[in-house]
């Protein structure tokens, strides 16, 4: 890992159309500022690996578990609406 | 073009409905072809199957169903899509089983976002702190 030392308000490139700067320094947070095009993706790793998680155990199941849950849900959406 | 499942048998798809996802799906970025698969016995989950090596589906629902206005919490060009005539797109939850419990939860947090005017696909995940991940259905 490249690891670099920036100063508050200092920035890095990454590329050329990346950009990122340390906006504040507070205690042990850290606040970056991150400037990217828009068709690059930029998320907080902690939430990409929830989704990942989900994602996996959603394949566990099969047709079968999920033809059960429509009926279950089906049953319950009729008494609530 | 003729597709097999192991779970929902043959099914004829045709260029047309095959869906890119140039990144894949998270947890499965090797993943980049799918069909979206209507199957009647587990209405009104639809299934996004993947045609790649590995066949495998993921049970998906419009999540409409369950909140209000989540095209709001879009980022804001998708968002304004999604509110002009968004017919071209479509946005589909991820629904997971977990355990004996039998609880059925939907993902509102990591959206799949299928553009069917160029048919590709991404999932995108969504920065309100309130939409969860396992959101109860049940």
């Amino acid at each position: 890992m490249l690891v670099l030392t920036r100063k508050l308000g200092e920035d890095i490139l990454i590329g050329d159309s990346v950009s990122v700067r340390v906006v504040s320094i507070e205690n042990n947070k850290v606040q970056i500022g991150i400037e990217a095009p828009s068709n690059i993706s930029i998320y907080r790793q902690e939430l990409v690996e929830k989704v990942r998680r989900q994602n996996q155990s959603s394949i566990l199941f099969g047709r079968n578990d999920f033809i059960s849950a429509a009926r279950q849900l089906k049953r319950l959406w009729n008494v609530r609406y | 073009m003729k597709v097999v499942t192991q779970q929902f048998g043959e099914h004829d798809v045709t260029d047309e409905q095959i869906i890119y996802f140039p990144n894949g799906i998270i947890g499965f970025e090797d993943a980049k072809k799918f069909v979206i698969i209507d199957d009647e016995d587990s209405e009104p989950f639809r299934w996004l199957i993947s045609l790649d090596k590995k066949e495998f589906g993921f049970p998906v629902l419009d999540p409409s169903i369950v909140i209000d206005n989540y095209e709001e919490e879009f980022p804001p060009r998708l968002a304004k899509q999604l509110k002009n005539g968004g017919s071209l797109l479509g946005v589909f939850c991820v629904v997971t089983l977990k355990g004996e419990a039998g609880n059925i939860t939907i993902n509102l947090k990591g959206p799949i976002v299928v553009d069917y005017e160029n048919r590709e696909g991404k999932q995108i995940i969504l920065t309100a702190d309130e939409l969860p991940v396992s959101h109860p259905l049940n």
